[in-house]
């Protein structure tokens, strides 16, 4: 294989690797720095609270069935009472916990992408930096070649311009 | 010189240009997806959760001693001297559960912001390592001019000085063919000045 056609080809392997990032990986990277702010676990802390709530009332009131438990007027209320506050309670302290739990996810996140942000930019710097050495040596290669092109011609012109001068 | 030099020109190469592209737009990409989850992270750990975490702590300390409390009351179980014991045991409680959870609040700030100044510094190392780079390349370049300049200088002052050095064998040859003719015209002259007159009647040369 020629030297230009492997160089081809890896130029095209590269950016199809490249592409293939954008298309499968850019939107997943999008989602998650975009997931920094979540609120999901605090929303569902509520929800939970409340389906288990409900849950455990329904488990007081079979279990109550299931002993032949007589429950009057008065001591139902009381019940009531106690498992509305209850719930109030149970439900605020698993959205404050929820609270907690969510910014120690959201920093947790963001702490990790911006691992991988460092990691981005890092090799972002290091092509810039291997480009820029690889231009800067293409610039170098040129003037040289072309320094020396000139120096050519005025040498010419110096053998010709001193034969022409001897005649003068 | 008006005529283009035909010195032969190094083209950036396919691969070149495809890492000098796919670096640019991962930086790019860096630039306005992660610099923003930078600045969103310092600014949510640098917040003061104590409050929250005072909240939860007293809660929990709340709910087992509400409990224990309410049964004592319920089942008419200790004295009134021992409730009020009871209830300072439970404020020494909640006053320790806050102190702590301001030191919990403290740790997690400290722990944070140290973590993003580690990622600060190490991007800032990565900078400085790619204005090495950055400085090694442009030092290559500027040297490689400056010579190839002192080499097109150097061939143009050789040249002059070849013209010159024509000019004057030119001259100095032409100065000496002169001189020579000089000579050759005055020897000449001579020979023909110092040539004797013929005497016919002796048949031989005779000078004057």
């Amino acid at each position: 294989m020629a030297s230009s056609a492997a160089d081809a080809i890896l130029a095209q392997t590269t950016r199809d690797d490249w592409n293939y990032f954008l298309e499968q990986y850019a939107p997943l990277e999008e989602k998650m720095v975009g997931d920094i702010n979540s609120t999901e676990i605090i929303d569902k802390a509520a929800d939970t609270a409340q389906m288990q709530n409900g849950v455990a009332a329904a488990s007081l009131d079979r279990t109550i069935d299931r002993y032949g438990m007589n429950v009057n007027g008065a001591q139902r209320a009381q019940l009531d009472r106690q498992q509305s506050l209850g719930q109030a309670a149970g439900t605020a302290q698993a959205v404050n916990t929820a609270r907690i739990d969510q910014r120690e996810r959201n920093l947790g996140l963001a702490s990790s992408l911006m691992q991988v942000g460092r990691g981005v930019n890092s090799s972002a710097l290091d092509g810039m930096g291997t480009a820029a050495s690889l231009e800067a040596n293409r610039n170098a290669t040129n003037a040289q070649n072309k320094a020396q092109a000139k120096a050519n011609q005025w040498q010419t012109i110096g053998t010709l311009g001193s034969i022409a001068a001897f005649f003068l | 010189m008006g005529k283009k030099s035909s010195a032969p020109k190094v083209q950036e190469s396919a691969n070149e240009k495809a890492l000098a592209e796919v670096s640019k737009a991962r930086r790019d990409r860096y630039r306005s997806l992660y610099r923003p989850v930078e600045q969103n992270f310092q600014e949510e750990v640098a917040k003061d959760t104590s409050a929250l975490l005072g909240g939860r702590a007293v809660a929990d300390v709340a709910q087992a001693a509400d409990d224990s409390m309410g049964d004592a009351v319920a089942l008419g179980r200790g004295s009134a001297s021992q409730l009020g014991s009871t209830a300072k045991s439970l404020g020494d409680a909640r006053t320790m559960a806050v102190v702590g959870a301001n030191k919990t609040a403290q740790e997690i700030k400290d722990k944070g912001q140290l973590g993003a100044l580690k990622i600060g510094n190490d991007m800032a190392t990565d900078a400085v390592n790619g204005m090495a780079v950055a400085a090694r390349a442009s030092n290559t370049e500027a040297v490689a001019k400056a010579r190839a300049q002192a080499v097109e200088n150097d061939a143009f002052s050789t040249a002059l000085g070849q013209i010159a050095m024509g000019g004057v064998q030119g001259y100095q040859h032409r100065k000496g063919l002169s001189e020579i003719k000089a000579n050759q015209d005055a020897m000449r002259q001579r020979l023909k000045s110092d040539q004797p007159d013929w005497d016919a009647s002796s048949g031989m040369g005779r000078y004057a």
